[in-house]
């Protein structure tokens, strides 16, 4: 049951969220929305407030103040729920004395959901060789894949998923991305965490970042691109005399190693203008390509973001 | 609720717990009965198998599968923490007080089989050594119908018991040892000291609906005077309503995180 709308509809939304545990405060009136249709990574460094937001999304975890709505219902209140969102929160909730299949019956028989679908989903996370296996025996990275399985389990047209890349290898996380991208194909609203921004940079085209539980930013994965700081890097046997002539001009000038200096807020051709004005020989000056990861950490490690919440 | 319940019995059919519980009530409940059939009419102090005393001592030697229901039924609920399946749990099912009423029910249900199995047993080993030894049948039937219907029901209400006990306490080593504790300690030094307040301590309570006077594994005061069997069953079925309700306003609330 996939939505097919021509206006773009916020199915999640989250509203002034906030949860406070004793003095911590983990969730700091957070907002954000999240329309139907797109896959949105919501980003944020290790104890930043993301699984606390999705348990909150999922009635698991009572906020202290605001809302988090689901096509404007609270979690609790949705009707047919295991067809209208999955949700996989952390692959070690199963017990590891049932199989895989037993697993997936009681998911199933609980979410009053046709048990035919068991041998679909997985032959979807390519678990049907072991799903007679106890779970006791499973990697992490199986267990994240019975999650999957499980999550999948409805045919939902919403899914939430907390850090599914989790425990996987290299092999699997390509996996984990071909799979989230053909589910995001079928026009499935995808919200999926994860502290490594280039895990979901592949598939999300919209990104939340939350940073000690408040929102640092929520845009187009182009919009924060544009954010990213021009680098040039330049070549050249006198490093330490162009980075010194570099800094006197107000420019922003650090040694990567003995013959590369890298320059932030400039363009290859002043570096290299000016490299000829000193006589400085330049073997190589090119503008660095922007990388998501750094303006990912550059939003998540500034010193407001590191103040002690109360 | 049905689909609660039937889920909570799928969950319980595909794990060994229940199994592993119920062979462990099976094996310690016939070695009572073996050793209490054994001993009678070996001494004055223990009655023999041809008299009433004698023969009703072992078929109602069913305590401690009446308490190894008890802690099934506390692990029906705990265990869902100890595994953090709790998580699906509520994600299927965000209805908590229908969860744990599906709970306790489930518990019910299938904690009558641990007093079956050990009415079973004790019935079985005592009218073998009777026949053994060549002697009668003293009691009834009816009687020992009803010994075996008091064992049965005990143990599912104790049982619901556990599943409230199991969700109030939550950490599943907790919620075990509470019920031992509660079983072989607490309940044996109230009932020794205050003899009228015995008979409604739920555990002897459940006991003495199986049939027990005195004695046992835990043992039973002498003196004690048991309630009528469906004020019993009816006082236990309270004590199961008062634990969930008093889960179901505390802990069941708290934040899964």
């Amino acid at each position: 049951m996939i939505r097919n709308e021509a206006a773009p509809t916020t199915v999640i939304e989250v509203r002034g969220l906030t949860k406070r545990f004793g003095s911590v405060l983990a969730v700091d009136d957070l907002s954000f929305g999240v329309e139907a249709g797109t896959v949105v990574g919501f980003l944020g460094p290790n104890g930043a407030g993301k699984t606390t937001t999705l348990r909150m999304l999922l009635g698991l975890v009572e906020p202290t103040s605001g809302t988090a709505t689901i096509d404007g219902l609270a979690y609790r209140e949705l009707s047919d729920r295991s067809h209208h969102v999955g949700a996989a929160l952390e692959a070690s909730n199963i017990h590891p004395g049932r199989t895989a299949r037993n697993h997936l019956r009681v998911r199933a028989a609980a979410g009053r959901i046709d048990p035919a679908r068991i041998e679909t989903v997985l032959e979807m996370v390519e678990l049907t060789g072991v799903a007679d296996r106890r779970i006791a025996g499973f990697s992490l990275g199986m267990r994240q894949r019975l999650c999957l399985a499980a999550t999948l389990l409805g045919d939902p047209e919403i899914l939430i998923l907390d850090e599914p890349a989790n425990g996987l290898d290299p092999e699997g996380i390509r996996w984990l991305r071909g799979l989230l991208r053909s589910l995001a194909q079928e026009g499935r609203t995808v919200l999926v965490s994860s502290h490594v921004l280039a895990e979901v940079a592949q598939i999300a085209s919209e990104v939340v970042i939350l940073d000690h539980g408040r929102l640092v930013t929520q845009s187009s994965l182009e919009e924060l691109m544009a954010r990213a700081p021009q680098i040039v890097r330049v070549r050249t046997p006198r490093v330490e005399d162009l980075r010194v002539a570099l800094v006197k001009r107000g420019l922003r000038a650090e040694t990567a190693d003995e013959e590369w200096l890298e320059v932030a807020g400039s363009t290859p051709e002043q570096v290299a203008s000016l490299a000829a004005e000193l006589g400085v020989p330049v073997f190589e000056c090119v503008a660095k390509a922007a990388e998501l990861e750094d303006v990912f950490l550059q939003l998540t490690t500034t010193p407001s973001a590191k103040e002690p919440r109360q | 609720m049905i689909t609660a319940i039937r889920t909570e019995l799928l969950k319980i059919h595909t794990t060994r717990v229940a199994a592993g519980l119920l062979a462990l009530a099976a094996g310690w409940t016939t070695l009572v009965a073996v050793t209490e059939s054994s001993r009678s009419g070996s001494s004055g102090l223990v009655p023999s198998l041809a008299t009433a005393a004698g023969l009703r001592d072992v078929l109602t030697s069913t305590g401690f599968a009446l308490i190894t229901a008890m802690v099934f039924g506390a692990m029906v609920s705990s265990g869902e923490f100890r595994n953090r399946t709790i998580t699906d749990t509520y994600l299927d099912e965000p209805n908590r007080t229908r969860v744990l009423v599906a709970k306790t029910i489930t518990a019910a249900i299938v904690g009558l089989l641990f007093g079956l199995v050990g009415t079973a047993i004790t019935t079985g080993v005592g009218l073998a050594f009777v026949a053994g030894h060549g002697d009668h049948v003293v009691l009834g039937a009816t009687t020992i119908a009803r010994y075996s219907a008091g064992a049965i029901v005990g143990a599912g209400l104790l049982a619901a018991i556990g599943a409230g006990l199991g969700s109030l306490i939550r950490s599943q080593v907790g919620a075990i040892m509470a019920v031992f504790a509660w079983g072989f300690g607490v309940e044996q030094i109230v009932g020794g000291l205050f003899h009228s307040v015995a008979p409604y301590l739920p555990f002897m309570a459940a006991t003495t609906m199986a049939g027990a006077t005195s004695g046992g594994m835990p043992p039973l005061p002498k003196g004690l005077s048991p309630l009528p069997v469906g004020a019993v069953a009816g006082f236990l079925a309270a004590a199961a309503i008062l634990t969930a309700v008093v889960a179901a306003r505390t802990t069941v609330r708290r934040d899964i995180s």
